[in-house]
């Protein structure tokens, strides 16, 4: 199988730092997220999951850093989450979400108390 | 001449009348929105009603720009957006942001059934129908949970109203009440 690259998007105003690393496992999402057009922005975000998915018993680590995303990125947020669970539950993937949230930024808190409820992988909610 | 002036200063006049601190027509890309995100830290003093704020105002220029039936193509990005309108008034104690676009009437009597439902719900009822319809797969491309979503940010009900242009087109304005007082 082809060694698996690093994959990285660098953020600015409204599309988060995407920061994945091939050899480690640890995946980074952070900053702001609200591109006009979601769907497209994730695409190659899940073109690479999938890739790396595609072996499995990996170890997995998913750290979230959002300081805001609108609704269509929560929507592609639980998404991704909900591949790692298949990868979790179906194919020997170590895999554990880590939830930072801002202290005082009681919204984002919930926000990820949601998705801790919605997915089944061990869930971590951080405050910074 | 002197009538353009006199009808930009009674525009001027009118929103300063209406607490008016932000207005745009047309369609609101990314961009715009990054300095509305700015804009609005410098203009109120707390920062989670300005993300709120803020989030709120980005759910209505996205549903502009992507259902609105009016479109404009743009040059820059090499595809079409939709046009509406989009105010913020600044109340003492709360603030209001409004948007208006043209609409399918066909489409109109959906998103009325959806407000209403949204506005009978407690805030557990549409924390629970946000999660819901967040995992139900969607043909478009939003996530169909625009209004739940700002409906939990405000706390107050959605309002709206429908003015018919024609017989296929309807003038749909929804405004959303954000109160300055800490919940």
């Amino acid at each position: 199988m082809d060694k698996i690259e690093n994959f990285y998007i660098e953020g600015s105003d409204y599309i988060p730092e995407v920061d994945f690393n091939a050899e480690t496992g640890v995946l980074n999402i952070s900053g702001e997220s609200y591109h006009e057009y979601t769907l497209e922005f994730f695409e190659p975000i899940f073109e690479w999951l999938k890739r790396y998915t595609a072996e499995g018993g990996k170890k997995i680590e998913l750290n979230f850093r959002m300081s805001y995303f609108n609704t269509s990125s929560s929507r592609r947020f639980l998404e991704i989450m909900n591949l790692l669970e298949d990868y979790h539950e179906n194919k020997g993937g170590q895999v554990v979400i880590n939830w930072h949230y801002e202290k005082n930024d009681l919204d984002m808190l919930e926000s990820g108390e949601e998705y801790a409820e919605d997915v089944n992988l061990e869930f971590n909610l951080l405050p910074y | 001449m002197s009538e353009e002036k006199l009808t930009l200063f009674n525009y001027f006049n009118d929103m300063n009348n209406q607490e008016i601190i932000l207005t745009f027509k047309g369609t609101i890309s990314q961009e715009i929105l990054a300095d509305v995100g700015i804009s609005l830290r410098s203009k109120l003093n707390s920062h989670s009603v300005s993300k709120k704020t803020f989030a709120i105002f980005v759910e209505l220029a996205q549903n502009i720009y992507h259902h609105s039936a009016q479109k404009e193509y743009s040059a820059i990005k090499g595809r079409t957006a939709g046009v509406g309108v989009i105010l913020i008034q600044n109340y003492s104690d709360y603030l209001i942001l409004s948007s208006g676009n043209l609409i399918e009437s066909y489409k109109i009597e959906g998103i009325q059934e959806r407000c209403e439902y949204i506005n009978t719900l407690s805030p557990d009822e549409l924390r629970e129908y946000y999660m819901k319809q967040r995992k139900r797969p969607t043909g478009g491309v939003g996530a169909n949970i625009g209004l739940i979503d700002m409906a939990r940010r405000s706390g107050n009900p959605l309002e709206y109203q429908v003015v018919k242009i024609d017989e296929y087109y309807s003038f749909f304005a929804l405004s959303i009440k954000v109160s300055k007082h800490e919940s």
